[in-house]
């Protein structure tokens, strides 16, 4: 596999691929995992109760996100502006069904496609849950049952609160450290398309099949060794999720890394197709800036595609990285590879096809 | 038979590269490839070695078609390319290893194949420098390393020496001389015609895709024995006098170099020739008749300088 070593040995002597595919990702992905952490979903509270109660309850969601005013009238505008990320309505009546062991009915309000408010709407959950437990064990005893709860808030409180809130926050993050880890193995496009376009600058590549060395074992070794170096990449900036950010990547590492992997190989793809369409080396990176920045931002590698307008998010269906994008995050929030095979046919389609329009335009290897 | 090639045709859209070409080379040739540029000598390397399709016509290497034993007739082939082409970044023994392990070396074979070409060309001291620190001799030398790396038994030298100083030059050429010595066959192509005639055993003369004549540079020499090539120096040159000399029955070509008018005459009918010249009012200053060189022969047969291309 002469061309296969030759090619990991060229990659390491050049430092500006290091630079692309390694530091600008980890720059963005420190960048991901900073300042944020301090930042709370925003909860909008509509008490009709207005009870002891519901007082604590709010107190209690005080301790895990910020609350903000809200009127009734406003809750549509607010929620899809963004103002606020959940509403959370208490009932007329709560506090007293709650006691007497009734079945108890909040109503709750949040964006579809949002995962901001996530966390704290399992802590809210969770902890009606815990009081309704606390109710059926007083058995309609007020008494009995703010005592439990006096009880419950000094020696669980500080307990149950931080864990959901920070696993949704923390998958947030993930998800946009993940964006920039498929940007920075997008920039293999650049890479692959520069260094194939370099073989046939030097001569190299007519001078090659002088030799015993076929096409097809030329394109296949370049293809294993770009698949390497990806490879390599996603294990050192998956290593640095989990042990430098603390990153909740979800129930399996393994399938994150075949997710990036597969995008890898689409990447590649497009890296050939461009070098079989640039006639000079210069011409392949403009083609490689040009493709691999509008797709990432596109794809939602740099902030979510659901604050984009909708004629960019129709457009997004048609950028690989957005298919990446979505099969991560899926992966993220507790899926598994079943959940996101539609995504992983998609990219693999798209692998196909530009390894197919790479090879279509062979000529004589000699012009 | 190391090369037979029968008929063979090729076409670049409208423009014939290769116009119904026969060639055979034997086993220990030191063979001449001569041709200005774009007369097709590349192309027919090309389709040799299988980069690019011919339109008709076959071509058997070692008594094989290239297309049943590919790879086993590549391995037995090197080619030294009139570009450069070894990796900068690289140093001159690991281009010379990468090759080796392309041609199939491997372990003690590829380490003794290595040291071996650069020992031959000279390279050994600077084995670990990289080729952006060579003198353009020096590249041209590894360039030669890369490609004999497998003691091939064929090398196909396509302008080895373009662009370099005499020295390294005259270097290469003793090279190839001795490659041919350790009996490698060896297809020398170039527009020099010097470098041809002073290591060719045989030559042929390549113009517009065709090879319009062949052999030892004696049998090519008596193509035109009958012709003299007289050179005239003139004090002021005047181009005008080119196209009335050409007009002249016996002439067969006149060229002007700096002062000297260098003219091929198929009769020896001199006289007619300097008459021209006194018409003209021209100042002669040496009058000189030469024995038909390589270039004598290419002009007369395609009525072309050599280097008209290369210009």
């Amino acid at each position: 596999m002469p061309i296969f070593q030759n090619n990991l040995k060229r990659f390491l002597n050049n430092k500006m691929n290091f630079v692309l595919i390694m530091l600008i990702p980890l720059i963005f992905i420190s960048l991901s995992f900073s300042g944020s952490g301090t930042q709370k979903a925003k909860v909008g509270i509509i008490d009709r109760d207005r009870t002891q109660l519901t007082q604590a309850i709010k107190k209690a969601i005080r301790n895990q996100a910020d609350i903000a005013p809200i009127a009734q009238k406003s809750l549509r505008t607010d929620l899809t502006n963004n103002r606020i990320d959940t509403v959370l309505v208490i009932p007329k009546n709560f506090t007293r069904s709650l006691i007497s062991g009734k079945p108890i009915k909040t109503e709750s309000y949040h964006v579809q496609e949002s995962n901001v408010s996530s966390g704290i709407r399992t802590y809210i959950s969770g902890y009606l849950q815990d009081l309704s437990v606390m109710a059926h064990a007083a058995r309609g005893n007020s008494t009995q049952f703010y005592k439990s709860l006096q009880s419950y808030q000094q020696n669980h409180l500080g307990l149950s609160v931080s864990s959901p809130d920070r696993t949704g926050a923390m998958r947030e993050r993930t998800v946009s450290a993940l964006g920039f880890v498929i940007f920075g193995l997008f920039m293999i496009v650049s890479v692959s398309s520069r260094m194939i376009m370099e073989d046939k600058r030097l001569k190299l590549y007519t001078r090659f099949f002088t030799t015993p060395l076929s096409v097809r074992s030329y394109n296949i070794q370049n293809i294993l060794s770009y698949l390497t170096l990806s490879a390599v990449t996603i294990i050192l900036l998956l290593a640095l999720l989990v042990f430098g950010f603390h990153a909740a990547l979800g129930p399996s590492l393994v399938n994150i890394f075949l997710v990036l992997l597969l995008f890898s190989i689409v990447s590649i793809s497009i890296g050939v197709l461009i070098s079989s369409v640039a006639r000079t080396a210069g011409q392949a990176n403009a083609l490689s800036l040009l493709v691999v920045t509008p797709v990432a931002m596109l794809g939602g590698c740099f902030w979510p595609i659901r604050i984009t307008p909708v004629f960019m998010q129709k457009i997004a269906d048609f950028m690989p990285t957005t298919w990446g994008m979505r099969a991560l995050t899926t992966l993220v929030y507790g899926n598994g590879l079943k959940d996101v095979m539609m995504d992983l046919l998609i990219l693999a389609g798209f692998a196909a096809l530009f390894f197919l329009l790479g090879s279509w335009r062979r000529t004589d290897i000699a012009s | 038979m190391i090369i037979e090639v029968n008929d063979l045709i090729k076409r670049y859209k409208d423009f014939l590269a290769i116009d119904h070409l026969n060639l055979t080379i034997g086993d220990g040739e030191l063979f001449g490839l001569l041709g200005p540029n774009g007369a097709g000598k590349t192309t027919l390397v090309n389709a040799i070695l299988g980069l690019t399709a011919v339109d008709h016509g076959t071509i058997n290497v070692f008594g094989e078609a290239l297309s049943t034993s590919e790879r086993a007739i590549k391995k037995q082939i090197g080619l030294v390319p009139q570009d450069i082409a070894v990796y900068p970044e690289l140093t001159a023994q690991e281009n010379v290893t990468l090759f080796g392990k392309l041609f199939g070396l491997r372990g003690e074979a590829l380490r003794k194949g290595v040291a071996d070409a650069l020992e031959f060309t000279g390279l050994t001291d600077i084995r670990n420098k990289k080729p952006s620190q060579f003198s353009g001799g020096m590249k041209r030398r590894l360039n030669i390393a890369c490609a004999i790396v497998h003691k091939p038994r064929l090398i196909i030298m396509d302008e080895p020496t373009v662009g370099i100083d005499p020295q390294s030059r005259n270097y290469i050429l003793e090279s190839v001389k001795k490659l041919n010595d350790m009996h490698c066959t060896v297809i020398y192509i170039s527009h020099y015609m010097e470098e041809v005639a002073s290591i060719c055993t045989r030559i042929a003369i390549v113009d517009k895709g065709r090879i319009i004549a062949k052999g030892t540079q004696e049998e090519l020499g008596r193509l035109i024995e009958d012709d003299q090539v007289v050179s005239v120096g003139v004090t002021a040159p005047d181009y005008s006098i080119i196209e009335k000399l050409k007009r002249l029955p016996a002439v067969k070509d006149a060229t002007v170099d700096g002062h000297t008018i260098r003219i091929v005459l198929s009769e020896r009918k001199l006289n007619a020739v300097l008459d021209t010249f006194l018409e003209e009012d021209l100042t002669i200053t040496k009058i000189e008749t030469n024995t038909p060189t390589l270039e004598d022969v290419f002009l007369t047969l395609t009525g072309r300088a050599l280097r008209e291309g290369a210009q």
